[in-house]
């Protein structure tokens, strides 16, 4: 094998592009296809879901109460009697809005500040790395959970909370990759020839963190659907009757006993959802990483 | 190589996939720990007004009547996963205190665990009305009388009384040789200390009503107190069986500053030691004047403010006793051979309250309110938020009860209702947003029952969920638009009346002023016959049935467990848990 390979390598001369690598070696793991069947799943059923979901979510028809899962009803129907499969098909949708919205937040902070941060360095550097080591010093969810408690019990605000905690871990993994590539001779050379510091950063040095970027953000993606479903669960966020997971949980884990179908859908639902993102983004990590390949 | 890559992957995938069903596994696990501390709570049941009273007239108070209405009205309303109260059950409630107690010889001894609803943070009985604090020191303080199963005043501290004709004047003749725990002596100077503790605004007692229509007390000997009233009440006498009017020692004040982290009383038990949260001993009072009791040794206490894990500690026999055992598990607590249930149909009144302070808004119309009401289904909004195990009402008493108007639960008319609405010129509708309380599922359940009937009349209504401290201020500013919540705990009509519907009260939530109604209310208490009260009483919920500044939703239901070997306990339908002085432990 060694043997073919050092015949070959003049043919490798151009790198087959390095997506089309990652994709082959992505496709290679049977959990991270797992990870990508079931974040396909997620992602359709947010987007379609409330269109097609059978029954308005907040119906309630208090006399079908605990009905079990039905023909009419397939997942049954919960303490107001309204369809489990509508409220978890636009629980979806809140879930999707939360993690894109949260990690983009994130990641647009996280970006900058690491950018700005590792290519300057300084005072700038160590007030910052300090600012998020402050921030990383809190449990995130505790943090989350105190946050939303001073903004505002909103959605906006559970926004909020999950991307402030998620920006310190993407500052360190970007003002990481900053540092290193700051030393490399062709940033040398860019600066020596009068680029603009903005252009450097943007063409030069950000696509050297793109990867470990998506895998950060699809492991953040679960943690924000987790957090979202936690802070549900712990009455913050989405009010009731919004068909949050997390708050469906909340208002039905009561009655796990006698009607287990109410909080075990929903439970279902986070575990998977939660499951696949992480699968994925370990996936992702491995099909990037060089040593592995 | 490639083997070793291969191998190398393998275990990487496989601590993967245990990673991941591990955080899988864990979230759940997490989820359902938050969820426990997060409905931690103090107040049981939002309590405005404690107990103020019931005459003597009022003795034969009903609960017997009360209960027997319950099983009926359950059973006709149903719907299928909520079996009816257990007619035993309301036997031993109303009936038979005796008959529990002589079903075996008390055996005395033994520690009772138990299981409160909610921590009772601070101990002063005087300056806190939580239910979580009156349930504690209801069982370390004495006070004048105590209430038996039919509501009706029974000597406590005094051993007996006598009105004067004009009902101005109450002579008490105190119980001799009864000592604090601490060893001083009971006198009559502490019942007049404790009563002016009561209504000395330094205090900021909450529940100074029950006795606001004392003009003077005095003491001309030891063992006689003499209060005489401004004008007669006819609910004064039982109202003072309320542990917010418990007899407490004045250097115990002088001492401590005030009796938050501290008790010393005359009750049937002592106050041992309290951590927050965590639990609270009480130890039998070896000097308790009725000999013999309490036939306990001591009771430890245990908050469980979630309700499910409440409900699995009585099961599983973590606890022997639980206070407030929650009415979605009692048809399995029920089936449950090695427990015993106590209670049905209590006097906590839930309703839809309006903030009529707010003129400006379409419920400042009392057309709108009864639009409102007539759109309400009471019976599903009893499934959602209880179980179908309380019953619907459109007046603020129970059915069943002495001074309750006989009225007919309506079906849901929203025809009509969507008609009013268009007569009071509001047909296209309008926003809102509902309050209620996150803690209480009863109430909260409730809110989206009520938002969902809301809607189907054009009304769109947000419920807004608040914690206790943030509902309770949100309640006393007037800070709202509508809201979802409850009182409870009376013991005679006035109390209800007076404290929520008169003009200027700071208990008025509603900010409800109506001339016609205040004349009547004083006219409810200056007539001291049971027949001519129950007029008045009419009359006055007539009034609230036409001006709908509360619509009222349902009376509750109040439950306690407790395991089969637990003996002696009598519910009661205030909801207190005095009956623990007369348990005994068949073990």
């Amino acid at each position: 094998m060694q043997g073919e390979g050092a015949v070959a390598l003049p043919l490798q001369a151009v790198p087959e592009p390095r997506r089309r690598r990652a994709w082959s070696a992505l496709r290679r793991q049977k959990l991270a296809m797992a990870g990508v069947v079931i974040v396909g799943f997620f992602l359709v059923l947010a987007v379609i879901g409330p269109k097609v979901s059978p029954y308005d979510p907040l119906k309630q028809t208090i006399r079908e109460r605990f009905a079990r899962p039905s023909h009419a009803h397939w997942l049954g129907q919960d303490e107001f009697g309204r369809d489990i499969l509508s409220r978890l098909l636009h629980g979806a949708w809140i879930s999707f809005e939360v993690g894109v919205i949260s990690v983009a937040l994130a990641g647009l902070f996280g970006v900058v500040l690491g950018l700005v941060a590792g290519y300057w360095g300084g005072w700038l550097d160590t007030s910052l790395t300090l600012v998020m080591d402050v921030l990383n010093v809190f449990p995130s969810l505790l943090l989350a959970i105190s946050l939303v408690a001073v903004l505002g019990n909103s959605l906006r605000n559970v926004f909020i909370a999950i991307a402030v905690t998620s920006i310190p871990a993407f500052m360190r993994i970007v003002r990481g990759s900053v540092l290193s590539v700051r030393q490399t001779p062709y940033i040398e050379a860019a600066t020596s020839v009068g680029v603009p510091t903005g252009r450097i950063l943007a063409w030069h040095v950000f696509p050297n963190v793109t990867p470990p970027l998506i895998v950060h953000s699809s492991l953040t993606f679960a943690y924000a659907v987790l957090a979202e479903a936690s802070l549900a669960y712990l009455g913050l966020g989405n009010r009731p009757p919004a068909p949050s997971w997390g708050s469906m949980l909340n208002s039905s884990y009561g009655f796990l006993e006698t009607a287990p179908w109410v909080s075990i859908f929903p439970g279902v639902a986070i575990a998977i959802t939660v499951l696949g993102f992480n699968l994925l983004g370990d996936g992702i990590r491995d099909a990037l990483d060089p040593r592995l390949r | 190589m490639a083997d070793n890559r291969d191998t190398h992957r393998t275990q990487d995938l496989t601590r993967r996939a245990f990673l991941g069903g591990t955080a899988a596994a864990a979230a759940t696990a997490i989820l359902a720990a938050c969820g426990s501390s997060s409905t931690a709570t103090s107040t049981p049941a939002p309590t405005k007004a404690p107990a103020a009273a019931a005459s003597p007239a009022v003795g034969a108070a009903s609960p017997a009547a009360v209960a027997t209405t319950a099983p009926t009205t359950a059973a006709a309303a149903t719907t299928g996963t909520s079996p009816t109260t257990a007619p035993a059950t309301t036997g031993s409630t109303s009936a038979a205190p005796t008959a529990a107690a002589a079903a075996g010889t008390p055996k005395k001894g033994g520690v009772l665990k138990m299981g409160l609803q909610g921590d009772p943070v601070a101990l002063d009985p005087h300056s806190t009305s939580l239910t979580a604090t009156n349930h504690i020191v209801e069982h370390i303080y004495g006070r004048l009388v105590t209430i038996d199963a039919t509501l009706s005043p029974q000597p406590d501290l005094a051993q007996s009384w006598d009105i004067s004709s004009d009902g101005l004047v109450y002579t008490f003749k105190l119980r001799q040789g009864v000592k604090f725990h601490k060893g001083q002596p009971f006198v009559a100077g502490d019942v007049k200390y404790s009563y002016e503790r009561v209504l000395d605004p330094k205090t900021k007692s909450t529940s100074t009503a029950g006795l606001s229509s004392i003009d003077k007390i005095e003491t001309p000997d030891d063992s006689t107190v003499k209060i005489t009233l401004k004008k007669p009440n006819a609910a004064f006498l039982v109202g003072l069986w309320s542990p917010n009017y418990a007899i407490v020692k004045k250097e115990d004040v002088d001492k401590n500053g005030d009796l938050t982290k501290t008790a010393n009383g005359t009750g049937p038990f002592m106050f041992k030691d309290y951590t927050p949260n965590t639990k609270l001993t009480l130890v039998k009072n070896p000097n308790y004047w009725d000999t013999g009791k309490p036939y306990l040794d001591g009771i430890e206490m245990t908050p469980v403010p979630d309700d499910t894990a409440r409900s699995t500690a009585i099961r599983t026999g973590t606890v022997d006793f639980v206070e407030y055992a929650p009415a979605k598990d009692i048809p399995q607590l029920k089936a449950d051979k090695t427990l015993t249930i106590a209670g049905d149909q209590n006097t906590n009144i839930r309703y839809l309250g309006f903030n009529l302070t707010q003129k400006d808004k379409p419920w400042a119309n009392p057309k709108v309110r009864q639009a409102i009401s007539l759109a309400m289904d009471r019976q599903a909004i009893v499934d959602a938020a209880f179980y179908g195990l309380a019953i619907p009402t459109l007046t603020v008493f129970p059915p069943g009860y002495w001074a309750t108007l006989d009225t007919k639960v309506p079906p849901q008319d929203i025809k009509g209702a969507k008609a009013m609405l268009a007569d009071a010129g509001f047909g296209s509708g309008f926003k809102t947003a509902i309050k209620t309380w996150s803690s209480y599922p009863f109430l909260s359940n409730a809110a989206l029952a009520v938002q969902d009937q809301l809607k189907q009349i054009g009304i769109t209504a947000d419920v807004l969920p608040e914690d206790n401290g943030t509902f309770i201020a949100d309640n006393n500013a007037k800070n709202y638009e509508m809201l979802v919540s409850g009182t409870s705990g009376y013991t005679d009509p006035n109390d209800i009346m007076l404290s929520n519907f008169g003009t200027g009260l700071a208990s008025n939530n509603s900010g409800y002023s109506n001339p016609n109604f205040d004349k009547l209310v004083s006219d409810g208490v200056a007539v001291s016959k049971q027949d001519d009260r129950k007029k008045v009483y009419a009359q006055l919920q007539q009034i609230l049935l036409a001006d709908n500044p509360w619509v009222m939703l349902y009376v509750g239901s109040q439950y306690e467990a407790m395991k089969s070997y637990v003996k002696g306990y009598v519910h009661n339908a205030t909801g207190t848990n005095i009956g623990l002085k007369e348990t005994w432990l068949d073990k």
